[in-house]
């Protein structure tokens, strides 16, 4: 097999990789000594570097070959995870970005010198020791992670010590590294080592902790029966050890230490709630542990195999009925078993085209990020819902809109940090990214506490650029003001900046939105802050359908748009502006007789028989459609037609019926 | 689409002759998916007039053209429509239905037997290949993309239709 048969996978897994490495960096942002985070920044980093040099991609190899320096020591304590430092991973990862990228376009890195700055800013930041060590001295405790935590607490249950040796090796040592594996086997020999440190690879690249009085020192996590003094006896015999301390290591300790961690959670994040930050961080782990156990499909395979369901679920319909005439029990039973069959499968395939909202959630943390760092906001992120399941084709759409309105409203709607305590609110700023079902719908929020929009500035501003005139600006109410935003070419911020402002921001959020069978709402309070709500259907393939006949021929319309169905008789049909209206509940909504407007043939209007009328509604508006017949409530799965065949968009797509036949579905948001 | 054949060395192509009208036409078989018989479709609202509809072949849901309608050829009276046939044809990765009178026969076509487009149709010519010669029988080969092409100008139509016209000729001629 040639490289380039990897190149795919190298791919994938590299566009994972910078993901998990984003998202670990932003940990390690907010918690420098988080040994766990670190941990999987350098695996990352490493596994980079393998994949990258087994393709022979050199710079990207050289590139995380020096992360990898740096992280080492930042892992093992020895160095701290400043902000430059982090800053300096991050710029790695965009760089990083940028050769996969190229990668992609032309399976090839493109020469880039800017990778030797950095690993020359990688190498001097290795090598600067004055800002990055930390203090070492010899009351520098053992920090532990929740894995070894749990160990501990174990051990101590079940009536073991647990002890942190500390073995000093005489400065004048040749080979300290042998010296310290030989405590180190002897201290196996007494009990259970749970952590060394440094770590048993450092050792053996010379690295080692230092002290005021030794520069050999490496301290041991031991669960024992043992004594103190046995202890240090045997671990004194081996030549060379200068000295042997033990302390134990007590429930008391992590109590302690445990306090101390939850102070400092607590100072550095006032924002956000502990249970929250506990929440992600579970829901986090489900998710690592689901992702292990997937595997790749071509997505193309997987609407094939969908197709060919939906064809199985036609079929077997159809030997159900022919069954149902052979009045042969034997044979109801088989087919009535093979009907729930078909059923679960059906219901199986559907579900794998659902993704994780997580997809499109997890490249935010980092938008933000910048963004604020550049607007000088300070501002925090907060995600829910990211584990809910959404279709994979509108979570490969949904992206842009979204970043769309986390710029607007880091840009526009959060205030500066002075701005936002001279209003009494705390300086920092907060951003809800929340995603939740909603019966068939996903509703995704993004949720700011900043200034809010003015209505009046919104209504000046649309009489102004003649959206509206005045008069029909008194009589909106607040919510129909602010989806005046949605418009074309609105804007309210005078000087476009980098980020938004250019006017074309909302509106193209709107009509992505409304092309994926959504729509957007927007709340807003003065100085409380904006909600855009963003109304998804969960699911692109199937809808929950009213299938209709105009005139012979039949019709699927999505039931999500559908507000009720009404009989009304010929004369309560009026004419405005010599368009057709009816009245319902003193509404006035206009009516669209489907057989003209679709030219259905051979049809003949009834002016006796009373019409029937279904009431539908987008954005806020009803329209009455008027129907020939009702069929009935179906589930049905949506199948793309060739564009160029429809070319006004009012029907979205085909579906197959139970008897093989297509209707056509009705594209309700662009009939209103 | 000729030069490429010329340049591709081959010496034969493969084709299927269909009918449309009174005259004979032929694809490269690795264009036509299939060949099915005739189903009732589901017609799209103000879609273009040569546009029959839509089909479910196993699901998927294919457009189906009608090709005298498209191109303007006069409907024969008293043609019996017991031959008629949906080729399918997959061109740039779109399925697409073609309505014709009746698939004849599949042949090899001798590459020298092909000439180019006999009159000057300015640009308009893509959506032949030219005309082959077979047994004293003229064929019209067709350039499938361009063929199959729902929003084609009203040119191309003209065009096609004028080569039909000259090949009536000609082989009254012949």
């Amino acid at each position: 097999m040639s490289l380039e048969e990897y190149l795919g996978l190298f791919i994938d897994e590299s566009k994972e990789n910078l993901q998990v490495l984003n998202g670990n960096l932003l940990k390690l942002e907010k918690d420098p000594d988080n040994t766990e985070v670190l941990n999987e920044i350098f695996r990352v980093a490493h596994t980079f570097k393998g994949m990258a040099k087994t393709m022979g991609f050199n710079y990207t190899s050289d590139l995380t070959h020096n992360m990898e320096n740096l992280l080492d020591p930042l892992r093992s304590g020895k160095k701290q995870a400043t902000g430059k430092v982090v800053d300096l991973l991050f710029s790695c990862l965009d760089k990083l970005e940028g050769l996969v990228d190229s990668i992609v376009d032309k399976g090839s890195e493109h020469e880039d010198t800017s990778v030797n700055q950095l690993v020359k800013d990688l190498q001097a930041a290795i090598d600067n020791k004055e800002t990055s060590e930390r203090d070492t001295s010899v009351c520098q405790k053992l920090e532990f992670n929740q894995y070894e935590q749990i160990v501990i607490n174990e051990a101590i249950a079940q009536g073991l010590n647990v002890k942190e040796v500390t073995v000093c090796i005489s400065n004048e040592c040749v080979l300290p590294g042998v010296r310290s594996y030989m405590a180190n086997s002897v201290l196996e020999n007494m009990g259970e080592i749970i952590k060394y440190q440094p770590s048993v690879e450092e050792i053996e690249s010379g690295v080692f902790l230092k002290t005021k009085d030794f520069d050999y020192v490496i301290k041991v996590l031991l669960i024992t029966h043992e004594p103190d003094e046995n202890i240090i006896d045997k671990i004194k015999d081996i030549s060379e050890i200068a000295e042997v301390e033990t302390s134990d290591i007590t429930a008391e300790t992590q109590i302690n230490q445990k306090l101390k961690e939850n102070n400092i959670e607590q100072t550095e994040e006032i924002q956000q709630p502990e249970e929250n930050k506990q929440e992600d961080n579970q829901s986090q782990k489900a998710i690592s542990k689901v992702v292990n156990q997937t595997i790749r499909v071509n997505a193309g395979r997987l609407d094939k195999l969908m197709n060919l369901v939906g064809e199985l679920v036609i079929n077997k319909t159809r030997i159900f009925e022919l069954s149902k005439g052979l009045e042969n029990n034997d044979l109801l039973n088989s087919v009535g078993f093979m009907e729930n069959i078909t059923g679960e499968i059906q219901e199986i395939v559907m579900k794998l085209r659902m993704v994780q909202v997580d997809q499109v959630f997890n490249r935010f943390p980092r938008l933000v990020r910048d963004i604020s760092k550049n607007l000088k906001k300070e501002v925090n992120l907060v995600i829910k819902g990211k584990e809910i399941e959404i279709d994979r084709a509108v979570v490969d759409e949904i992206g842009d809109p979204l970043v769309h309105l986390i710029r607007n409203s880091l840009d526009h709607g959060l205030e500066t940090p002075e701005e936002r305590i001279r209003n009494g609110k705390s300086a920092k700023g907060t951003i809800e990214l929340h995603a939740l079902n909603e019966g068939d719908n996903i509703l995704i929020k993004v949720i700011d506490d900043g200034k809010g929009i003015d209505p009046e500035r919104i209504k000046s501003k649309a009489i102004a650029k003649g959206f509206i005139t005045e008069e029909a600006a008194r009589s909106l109410d607040e919510s129909a003001i602010f989806n005046l935003v949605l418009k074309p070419g609105f804007s309210t911020v005078e000087v476009a900046t980098d980020l938004s402002g250019r006017g074309v921001g909302m509106d193209v959020v709107k009509s992505k939105v409304a092309s994926l069978g959504g729509t957007v709402d927007i709340s807003s309070k003065i100085n409380k802050g904006t909600t855009v709500t963003i109304t998804l259907p969960s699911t692109m393939a199937i809808i929950q359908a009213l299938i209709i006949k105009i005139g012979e021929e039949i019709y699927a319309m999505p039931l999500n748009c559908i507000n009720e169905v009404i009989d009304i008789t010929a004369n309560q049909v009026k004419q405005i502006q010599n368009k057709e209206v009816i009245t319902v509940r003193e509404k006035t909504i206009p009516l669209i007789r489907m057989p003209e407007f679709l030219e259905t043939p051979d049809y003949v209007d009834d002016p006796e028989k009373p019409i029937t009328v279904v009431i539908v509604k987008s954005h806020e508006k009803y329209l009455g459609i008027s129907v020939t017949e009702l069929i009935g409530q179906q589930e049905v799965v949506i199948k793309p037609i060739n564009k160029k065949l429809c070319s006004e968009h009012y029907i979205s797509g085909a579906t197959t019926l139970g008897n093989g036949e297509v209707a056509l579905i009705l594209n309700i948001n662009n009939l209103v | 689409m000729l030069e490429d054949l010329i340049k591709s060395g081959q010496k034969e192509i493969q084709v299927i002759i269909f009918k449309l009208g009174s005259e004979e036409y032929a694809v490269p078989i690795n264009v036509v998916q299939e060949i099915i018989m005739p189903q009732k479709a589901t017609r799209i609202p103000k879609s273009p007039k040569y546009v029959e509809g839509v089909i479910n072949l196993r699901g998927n849901i294919v457009p189906v053209i009608d090709g005298k309608k498209k191109f303007l050829l006069k409907e024969k009276s008293g043609n019996s429509t017991i031959d008629k046939r949906i080729m399918v044809l997959e061109v740039e990765n779109e399925t697409t239905g073609l309505i014709v009178d009746s698939v004849n026969e599949v042949i090899n076509l001798n590459i020298n037997e092909i000439e180019p487009p006999p009159i000057d149709l300015e640009e308009n010519t893509e959506i032949f290949c030219g005309i082959g010669k077979y047994n004293n029988r003229l064929l019209i080969l067709i350039n499938s993309e361009k063929f199959m092409a729902i929003n084609e100008e009203a040119k191309k139509i003209e065009a096609f239709s004028k080569v039909t016209e000259v090949i009536k000729k000609a082989r009254i001629a012949v």
